[in-house]
């Protein structure tokens, strides 16, 4: 599978196109802060470490293939220097997110078939439903917020992504399917960490 | 799983469920976003332009037309060219007194060549472009050879790698090998006694029995390594605008005004001063992005600072001592 849209934001930062920089930044310095933060729980070495896995972003985009997603791309960067600095610091891998106190979320998260083990019991539905919009385009993303949390209408949706009706609810749609691979792709991403 | 998700399907119970419960997505702290984003963009800056890639179709048949020109130009030279010529490790962009080159190296060509070995006289200083981003200046009675654009001998004397992108340059001395990890630091050798000074960034410095020490700069002081007799190291710091750094000042041309923006010239003058740079904001630095400082050619970077600022719309606020501040005049 080729990401095209992925790969042309790339291009276009590349080619130092500063439009293109700055949605580059926008998209995915939030996401990798949550993944970061997810997994460490001092907050200036999670700046510290987005800010080095952007830098290393930046110097190796030409590297780029489109073979993953961009967001994958970083996560495989950032998740090097996660482990990097735990080396450094001299402290034990952590994973910073549990399920323990939440049976609610534990019984609706089962009903996607979401297989748990140790590992995934000890995240948070909150923090694991927050990382798992991260892994999905941003327009999936976006929808799929501004669906079930600002509770708009597909009109309003429609208005906010210069759509139609149809389109929006088609993107929709394909937004929940992806979100529910991309909850899989979350639990891979987690055990491979551990 | 639920795959069957359809246009007409509202099978979403299970994930507004979720999102509800889950709630908003966090946001980082908008101080630390602006921290990251400044730095990020400073280092995107600073990299090359990469041209568009051609489509996949038009990739093949231009490899496929230059393997077929490869084999013509080299069915026709395949004799008369040497079977190892020597590529190009670097070009030299300024040089002062007198310096020689010993090796296959027509001291003529600015274009120094694999294998070259350079030394400078007692008056003499150089400045070598090794790649896009990264120079080394030699200092007076320094002897070194270039392997390659990456990989330097320093035999004696004194040389200074500044290293914007983080090229990983490795610096070869009797005693110790040198790498850069994106920086600024200075390699003197002499006799018994390596000095690796650290202006900006770090280093990694491995000695002849596979230890390996780190030196760092940080809020304006640099660490400094003296490494006697390969394996007794003493550690000290040097501020990273102490004047012992202004000889790199003699191995450089002067800077020209007009054919920079004012934010290339700051970025230029704090990086040969030893000064951090810093905006207020990023609406400020794109602004000084878009103004064209004034005037002419400069020399001494840190004067040029005040000189340039005081004839624009920019100001230097007062904040740390290694560091220089910059907001608009409102």
């Amino acid at each position: 599978m080729h990401h095209r849209e992925d790969y042309q934001l790339v291009q276009r930062v590349l080619q130092k196109n500063r439009k293109a920089f700055e949605d580059f930044f926008e998209i995915y310095f939030a996401r990798l802060f949550r993944f970061c933060s997810a997994r460490v729980s001092q907050s200036d070495a999670v700046e510290d470490i987005v800010q080095e896995t952007l830098f290393k972003a930046t110097r190796s985009l030409a590297s780029y293939r489109g073979e993953a997603s961009l967001f994958t791309w970083l996560c495989q960067i950032c998740r090097n220097e996660i482990s990097n600095w735990y080396q450094r610091s001299g402290r034990k891998s952590e994973m910073l997110v549990s399920l323990d106190e939440n049976p609610d979320l534990i019984s609706t998260l089962e009903s996607l078939q979401v297989d748990f083990d140790d590992e995934v019991d000890r995240l948070t539905a909150a923090k694991l439903v927050q990382l798992t919009l991260d892994y999905l385009p941003d327009r999936y993303g976006r929808a799929l917020e501004m669906k079930y949390l600002e509770g708009l209408s597909i009109e309003e949706i429609a208005g906010r992504l210069n759509s139609g009706a149809i389109a929006t609810q088609s993107l929709l749609a394909r937004a929940r399917r992806a979100f529910r691979s991309a909850f899989r792709e979350v639990q891979k991403d987690l055990e491979t960490a551990t | 799983m639920k795959d069957q998700d359809t246009l007409m399907s509202e099978n979403d119970d299970d994930i507004a469920r979720l999102m509800e419960l889950a709630g908003p997505r966090a946001e980082p702290p908008a101080a630390a976003r602006e921290r990251v984003y400044q730095a990020v963009l400073q280092r995107w800056e600073q990299t090359p332009f990469i041209k568009p890639q051609a489509s996949h179709q038009r990739r093949w048949m231009a490899l496929a037309a230059s393997v077929l020109l490869g084999l013509g130009i080299g069915y026709l030279t395949l004799n008369q060219l040497p079977a190892d010529a020597p590529g190009v490790s670097g070009n030299i962009v300024f040089a002062s007194g007198g310096y020689s080159i010993r090796g296959s190296q027509d001291i003529s060509a600015p274009q120094l060549q694999e294998g070259a070995m350079l030394r400078t006289s007692g008056k003499g200083r150089l400045l070598i472009q090794l790649d896009e981003y990264t120079t080394l200046r030699l200092d007076h009675n320094t002897s070194i050879t270039l392997q390659s654009s990456s990989e330097i001998w320093l035999h004696s004397g004194r040389l200074y790698a500044d290293s914007i992108n983080g090229a990983g340059i490795r610096i070869e001395t009797p005693f110790a090998t040198i790498t850069d990890v994106g920086t600024q630091f200075e390699v003197t050798a002499n006799g018994e006694t390596l000095k690796v000074t650290v202006r900006e960034g770090g280093v990694e410095v491995k000695l002849l029995g596979n230890q390996v020490l780190t030196a760092t700069a940080q809020a304006g002081m640099g660490e400094r390594l003296t490494i006697l007799g390969a394996n007794e190291v003493q550690r000290d710091t040097l501020a990273t605008t102490d004047p012992s750094w202004s000889w790199t000042q003699g191995a450089r041309d002067a800077y020209d005004l007009e054919a920079n923006s004012l934010h290339d010239f700051l970025f230029w003058a704090t990086r040969e001063s030893g000064l951090r740079l810093r905006f207020t904001s990023d609406a400020v630095r794109i602004a000084s992005d878009s103004t064209k400082p004034c005037c002419g050619k400069v020399l001494d970077p840190r004067q040029a600072i005040d000189d340039v600022l005081a004839t624009s719309d920019f100001f230097a606020l007062d904040g740390q001592a290694y560091e220089l501040l910059i907001d608009f005049r409102r």
